[in-house]
């Protein structure tokens, strides 16, 4: 290594163990925030940053160093395993044993850091690190380290260019300059027998043992760890597994399982999924239709009689009223991370159908018959993808999306699907006759429920809205069992008035119903309460201007029927971007996320997603890369806005540590001067004209590696300088001779010397003159 | 403050005669103070001093004034391409009295030997002096004779591109403990020589030896004595090392070389009076001690120096 390379190698070393300690505490648990992680990176960093403060460098950096540094190493290494149990019975969190073993070699890595100055310490502690970003990359795939790595590997890069520079110099140097050194090598390093012996007497018993010894230890170091799984160990802290740990059972990562059938899954204590839309919604209003008595002559009883209804009640679910009681204050919204009963991978906001309703009498919805067969399925000739057969999509879509859902805790038949989802596959489900149809478009499992650790895979189209405007929206009835068309017998006329009023001077087809939706979304709130049972939507348009999603929905469906599109209303999950865990990169989707919204027809049957309820979405096509720069420097500029104080105070700090970064750094190293007493006048010396160098070369005169400190000092043509640099000779390379002054003369030098010249003396002192050898 | 800069210095024993020494060579080479310092240098070291330069610039001057001054018996040889080693060393020839061979004792057999012009005569009577410069002994019809103690070569040579010259070997280059050039006088040093050669000419007297018998012997023992601490020790090994590796240098430094560099460092940091030796006497002397035994061209001298010294950093 060149000499001058040998500080800028050091920090680098450091660097080096940072990140490597950055992305092991992003591995150790890597279900908290990459904040908390690198935070508590920073702090043991920290520590180390202050513990090198401490440990002076050494003359030579190829010296071996003392062999008292193993103690204190090894120390730093069994630290975890003495701090473990202490911590699992006070805090009740622990760490397996793997990650206890990590911790202590990340320990020992910013151990050898801090005494860098020692060359094998400083290459021990490179190796550290490389050992524990492997360990990390192994361990999980966060995405947080993958940056951490890519740093890691361009530091790495420098980091061996640097230390083999003097070797690399003679293929960029030109060859008249090049000048390849060895000073170091040439002289084999003794074998170090009884080391070796050792290393292979452990390895040796350890195989011996896993063939005669216990089954622990056999089935642990069959599995590296004894908490990796399948070794019929048990450790509560132990992460996710192949058989054990009770991350598995749980399932509270969707990562960890492998979604395994259990008492779990199939008992669950959960209300089925008939009573979620009266827990999210409140009871729709009985109307007592005996509430009074009135008198009725006889025929007309009969005809009353003969008239009524089948009992539609009877059958649950197939109505929803559009007026409602108010919903149970006391739902516990806590619950929002209770486990999901799926969990979605892909983009999102996603709107998945559940049930579609199509007559409206002007208070209840009626469920639209199911089992159409319009829309039929076919598998595919490769593979076990399942398409859904449809006619010539209109040109209003954007290329094709995939997403995969795990299904933790299904309900009934139920398969998540995306509007307007052209593929989808079940894992080894290849056969059509397995699926069916709820209403259009609704797909289900056939007369079966979809089991627990279903995975389904769909490809669906994205709408783009600008295209919306090209489409031709069919208008009129559509077949005679659907009521799509139809509005209610006593529809307030005002309502259709105002469809037109606010669509007024609009061209037909996506720019009147986008009006609509604008209208409702920029002029109407949204609130959970109760609706009004007799005329829930005239209340809602043009009164209280308030209400809960299914009055949107309602509204819409209804306002854009008055115009003469078919619609249709729809209860199913919303799957919102905000409860995406960036963590498991999944959004999961609990049961508060059922919501309502309405669908109008598109030309070839299809059905389009009409999202007036403010706060939802519906997919749009992934933007590009400068549009989603422009958006996230967007976002930026408004978090900066909010944080200004905080960020004005951190950037204040960090400029003012910046500036005086070597103030700080002279004063620590002159209390360390001072307050660290040395016993030989020889070191005391040393360390003054240590301490004289590094100011030197912050005011821009620095020493030369091949001049020696004398003749540095020497060159400043100041008396006291160079009275020092006589010392100083004296003090390095006098060996065994007496010193020939009083030792508290040279200390009281020192003292003068450290005192006078300063950062600014030096940069003061311009002429340095060049002594002539 | 207490601390003085004299009180700084070491108390130097041995300085009187050094500085007469220092006197008699300063007054025959004038202006050449540095020369004389490295000449002085060589001289403590116990080393052979090869004297380099175009012809006229005071090489014999220097020698013959360097061999009065430190006393003892001076022998000349003045090397032709004829010379034969017997020329040199001695012969054995048949006394006609005594019927027995005797041994004719030749130029060698002094304390000091100043071999003019030595790459004029040729290799083998150069190589005639390898051995009474390395072991200070001559062997002659298989008798050994031993040298005096003391006995220094000084050589002169021209440089090796002038016409008939025979270069010395790397091996004989190798005995001498360094190579010095005088080079021009400053103006105001030639003035003063044309002053002097004006008029009643120079003083003729002779001059009067400087040192005792044995005090040289002495002041070498002092030389050696001087400490070079292990950091210094490295920083020679690593430099040495340095030499071997370099592209443009055909012949690396030997050990031997080694030895006689830390020597010259020693003898460099008794003249400037300090107890010990410094990286820095160590980069001074170096020039003197490498150009002798690297095999480079003296323009090329300089740069590869630097590069190895800047290459190898200084022991703290």
């Amino acid at each position: 290594m060149v000499p001058e390379t040998d500080r800028f190698v050091r920090r680098l070393t450091f660097a080096l163990v940072v990140l490597a300690s950055m992305a092991t505490e992003i591995a150790a648990d890597d279900l908290r925030p990459v904040s908390q992680s690198l935070g508590l990176a920073m702090a043991w960093v920290a520590l180390a940053v202050i513990i090198n403060g401490f440990i002076p460098l050494p003359a030579n950096s190829r010296a071996t160093p003392p062999r008292w540094i193993i103690f204190p190493c090894l120390g730093l290494a069994a630290l975890p395993f003495v701090i473990e149990p202490f911590r699992r019975d006070w805090t009740g969190a622990g760490y397996p044993l793997e990650l206890q073993m990590v911790a202590g070699f990340r320990n020992m890595a910013l151990g050898f850091a801090a005494c860098a100055g020692w060359r094998l310490c400083l290459r021990l502690a490179c190796v550290s690190s490389l050992f524990l970003m492997l360990f990390a990359v192994i361990m999980t795939n966060h995405r947080g380290t993958m940056p951490v790595l890519g740093l890691y590997g361009a530091a790495g890069s420098v980091w061996l260019a640097a230390v083999h520079w003097s070797g690399l110099r003679q293929f960029f140097v030109a060859g008249d300059n090049a000048l390849s050194l060895d000073v170091s090598g040439g002289r084999p390093a003794p074998l170090p027998k009884l080391a070796l012996a050792l290393g292979l007497l452990v390895v040796g018993g350890v195989i011996a043992l896993t063939f005669v010894g216990p089954q622990q230890i056999a089935g642990t170091l069959g599995e590296l760890f004894p908490t990796s799984g399948g070794t019929g160990g048990f450790d509560p802290f132990a992460r996710g597994g192949i058989g054990d740990g009770d991350d598995e059972t749980k399932g509270k990562s969707p990562k960890s399982t492998g979604m395994t059938q259990s008492d779990t899954f199939l008992d669950t204590p959960l209300p089925s999924l008939y009573d979620l839309i009266s827990d999210m919604y409140g009871e729709p209003y009985k109307i007592q239709e005996q509430e009074r008595s009135i008198a009725l002559d006889p025929l007309t009883m009969k005809a009353l009689e003969s008239q009524k209804k089948p009992a539609d009640n009877l059958r649950p679910n197939r109505e929803f009223a559009a007026g409602r009681t108010a919903p149970r204050q006391n739902r516990d919204m806590s619950d929002r991370t209770a486990r999901a009963m799926f969990e979605v991978e892909g983009r999102t906001p996603l709107h998945l159908r559940l049930t579609a309703y199509d007559g409206f009498d002007g208070r209840v919805w009626r469920e639209a018959p199911a089992g159409v067969r319009q829309v039929l399925l076919e598998k595919e000739e490769t593979g076990h993808w399942m398409r859904v057969v449809s006619r010539e999509p209109p040109e209003a879509f954007a290329p094709p999306e995939r997403h995969r859902f795990k299904l933790t805790a299904p309900e009934g038949p139920f398969l998540p699907t995306p509007p307007h989802t052209t593929r989808f596959w079940v894992a080894m489900v290849n056969d059509p006759n397995f699926y069916g149809w709820g209403q259009d478009r609704i797909l289900r499992f056939a007369e079966r429920n979809a089991p627990a650790g279903t995975v389904l895979e769909t490809e669906c189209r994205v709408v783009e809205p600008k295209k919306l405007v090209t489409v031709n929206f069919p208008v009129g009835r559509v077949g005679e069992r659907f009521l799509h068309s139809d509005l209610p017998p006593d529809l307030s006329p005002e309502i259709p008035a105002l469809a037109r009023e606010w669509t007024r001077g609009l061209p037909p087809g996506w720019p009147q119903i986008a009006a609509i939706i604008d209208r409702l979304k920029s002029e109407y709130a949204v609130e959970a309460k109760a609706t009004d049972p007799r005329d829930p939507l005239g209340e809602f348009l043009f009164h209280s201007r308030r209400g809960p999603d299914y009055l949107f929905a309602s509204a819409t469906a209804i306002l854009v029927r008055s115009l003469g599109y078919p619609t249709r209303l729809v209860s199913g999950f919303y799957v919102s971007p905000e409860a995406y865990d960036p963590v498991t990169r999944h959004t999961p989707v609990v049961r508060e996320d059922l919501h309502f919204w309405a669908e109008v027809m598109l030309p070839g049957g299809d059905w389009l997603v009409l999202e007036s309820t403010p706060g939802h979405h519906t997919l749009a096509p992934e933007i590009s890369l400068s549009e989603r720069l422009l958006l996230a420097a967007s976002r930026l500029g408004t978090w900066a806005q909010e944080h200004a104080i905080e960020i004005g105070i951190g950037i204040g700090m960090a400029l003012l540590g910046f500036m005086f970064r070597r103030r700080l750094r002279d004063r620590l190293a002159v209390w360390r001067w001072h307050f660290i007493p040395v016993t030989d006048w020889r070191a005391n010396v040393t360390d003054t004209v240590r301490l004289l160098e590094r100011r030197g070369g912050w005011a821009g005169k620095p020493r030369a590696g091949s001049e020696t400190q004398a003749v540095w000092l020497r060159r400043t043509g100041h008396e006291e300088l160079i009275q020092l640099s006589r010392i100083i000779e004296w003090a390095a390379y006098a060996g065994p001779l007496p010193a020939p002054w009083p030792v508290d003369e040279v200390r009281q030098v020192c003292r003068d010397v450290v005192r006078a010249w300063t950062v600014r003396r030096w940069r003061e002192t311009s002429n340095i003159e060049e002594v002539i050898a | 403050m207490t601390l003085t800069a004299e009180s700084v210095k070491t108390p130097a024993a041995a300085s009187r005669p050094m500085d007469q020494l220092r006197a008699a060579l300063n007054a025959a080479l004038k202006g050449k103070s540095r020369v004389v310092e490295q000449v002085l240098a060589c001289l403590l070291a116990r080393g052979h001093l090869l004297l380099e330069d175009l012809p006229g610039l005071g090489k014999t001057t220097l020698a013959k004034a360097l061999a009065t001054a430190m006393g003892g018996r001076f022998a000349r040889v003045q090397c032709t391409p004829d010379l034969l080693p017997g020329d040199v060393t001695g012969f054995d020839i048949f006394n006609q009295k005594s019927r027995e061979f005797e041994f004719q004792p030749g130029p060698v057999f002094s304390d000091v030997l100043l071999a003019d012009e030595i790459n004029r005569t040729t290799p083998r009577t150069q190589s005639a002096l390898l051995e009474a410069m390395a072991e200070r002994q001559v062997t002659v019809d298989n008798r050994r004779h031993e040298l005096p103690a003391g006995f220094f070569v000084i050589a002169t040579q021209n440089p090796v591109e002038h016409h008939g010259t025979y270069p010395l070997p790397e091996a004989q280059l190798d005995r001498f403990a360094v190579k010095l050039s005088i080079g021009y006088p400053a103006r105001e040093d030639e003035v003063a020589l044309l002053a002097e050669a004006v008029g009643e000419g120079r003083d003729e007297s002779p001059p009067r030896p400087s040192l005792k018998p044995g005090e040289l012997q002495s002041l070498q023992r002092q030389v050696a004595a001087i400490v070079a601490s292990p950091g210094v020790r490295g920083y020679l090994v690593d430099l040495g090392r340095a030499t071997r590796s370099h592209s443009r240098i055909p012949l690396g430094l030997s050990p031997r070389g080694l030895l006689i560099w830390q020597r010259v460092a020693q003898a460099w940091a008794f003249l400037k009076q300090r107890p010990f030796v410094t990286p820095d006497d160590v980069q001074e002397v170096a020039p003197d001690v490498l150009g002798v035994r690297l095999g480079l061209p003296p323009d090329a001298l300089a740069g590869v120096l630097d590069q190895i010294i800047r290459s190898v950093p200084v022991p703290d």
